[in-house]
C-alpha cells in the first residue's frame, strides 16, 4: 500500500500534479515568442498569434477532459498561508518590476524575485517530490544566473540567443520551463498512483 | 493486560482496516473527491471502494452526493467535521502508542 505520507501528498495536490494542463500554456508562450520574434516592426497580421493561442486552448480542453475521466476530480483545500504566499509573491514581482523600469540597476531585481518565488514555492508545494522540487530549483538558478549576467559584463545575453528583446527571453524560458515541468509531472503523478487491489 | 496491547484494542477498528484508513487520509488532505479520483488515489477496486465508503457513510464520516454530470454517474466524497476529528484522534493514538511501544521493557 501506498505510504500515508504519499496519499496525503497526492490528494493534497491532486490537480496541480496533473502537468499536462501547464503544457498547452508553455507551448504557446513557446509559440507566440518565436512568431514575435521573427517580426520586423510593429506586427500587423495578428492572425497566426490568436490561431496558436487557440489551438492551445482547445488542447487545453481536450487535456483537461483527459485527467477528469482517466483519473477524476479533487477539489483542493486552500489554506491561508498558502493564500498570503501567493499574494506576497505576487506584490514583490509588481514592486521589482516597478524599480527595476526606473532605476539603472545593472541586475534584474523582478529576475531575482522570480527565481526566490520559485524556489520557495517549490519547496513549499514539491518538498516531497524531490523532482518536482528540483525543475523549480532548477528555474530559480537559471533566473538568477541570467538577472546578474549584466555585472559580469554580459549586457544583452538575449542577443547571444539570437532574441530579440529580454521580456521574449523570459517567455521562452517560461514556456520551456512549463512544457519540461509539466511532462516530468505528469509522469510522476502517474507513477505515484498504486494499481488496483484487492481488499477484504 | 498490559497498557500497550490495551491501547492497540482501543483503536477504532473502523479506521484500522488499511484501505478505510487509506480513504480517510487522503479526503482529510482535500476539500472533497470524486469516486474515480479515490479509486486512482487508495488503488482500490470499485466494488471494494463502494463497501468502504458505505461503512465510513454509515459511521458519519463522510458524506457521499451522487449526481451526474453529462449524463455520466458522479459520485462526490467529503469528509465530515467528525471524520477529521476521528482521524485525527487515531494517527495521535498512534503515535502514542509508537512512543510507549519503545518506552516498553519486558518485566
Amino acid at each position: 500500500m501506498n505510504s500515508v505520507t504519499q496519499t496525503r501528498f497526492l490528494a493534497q495536490n491532486y490537480p496541480q500534479l496533473q502537468g499536462l494542463r501547464a503544457v498547452p500554456s508553455g507551448l504557446c508562450l513557446l509559440l507566440i515568442t518565436l512568431w514575435a520574434n521573427a517580426q520586423r516592426g510593429p506586427a500587423r497580421d495578428l492572425t497566426l498569434p490568436i490561431l496558436i493561442a487557440l489551438a492551445c486552448l482547445a488542447l487545453y480542453v481536450l487535456i483537461d477532459q483527459y485527467y477528469s475521466r482517466v483519473y477524476g476530480q479533487v477539489k483542493r483545500t486552500i489554506s491561508r498561508a498558502e493564500l498570503f504566499l501567493q499574494a506576497t509573491c505576487a506584490i514583490l514581482a509588481l514592486a521589482a518590476f516597478f524599480v527595476d523600469t526606473r532605476t539603472t540597476a545593472n541586475f534584474s531585481l523582478l529576475g531575482l524575485v522570480l527565481a526566490v518565488s520559485f524556489a520557495f514555492t517549490g519547496f513549499w508545494y514539491w518538498r516531497p517530490a524531490t523532482v518536482l522540487f528540483a525543475i523549480n530549483l532548477a528555474l530559480a538558478i537559471v533566473l538568477v544566473l541570467l538577472s546578474l549576467l549584466p555585472l559580469v559584463g554580459i549586457q544583452d545575453w538575449w542577443s547571444l540567443l539570437g532574441i530579440k528583446h529580454s521580456l521574449l527571453a523570459f517567455a521562452f524560458l517560461f514556456g520551456i520551463f512549463g512544457v519540461i515541468g509539466g511532462v516530468v509531472s505528469h509522469v510522476y503523478f502517474v507513477r505515484s498512483l498504486p494499481g488496483a487491489r484487492e481488499s477484504q | 493486560m498490559n497498557s500497550v496491547f490495551a491501547e492497540i484494542a482501543a483503536l477504532d477498528k473502523l479506521l484500522h482496516e488499511p484501505a478505510r484508513l487509506s480513504l480517510l487520509t487522503a479526503l482529510s488532505a482535500c476539500k472533497s473527491a470524486n469516486f474515480l479520483a479515490l479509486q486512482r488515489l487508495t488503488g482500490l477496486t470499485s466494488g471494494n471502494l463502494s463497501v468502504h465508503l458505505s461503512k465510513l457513510e454509515e459511521a458519519g464520516l463522510v458524506v457521499l452526493e451522487k449526481q451526474f454530470i453529462d449524463k455520466r454517474p458522479n459520485t462526490q466524497v467529503q469528509i465530515t467535521d467528525e471524520g477529521r476529528r476521528v482521524i485525527k484522534n487515531y494517527w495521535q493514538q498512534l503515535e502514542n502508542l509508537r512512543r510507549d511501544a519503545q518506552k516498553w521493557q519486558p518485566d
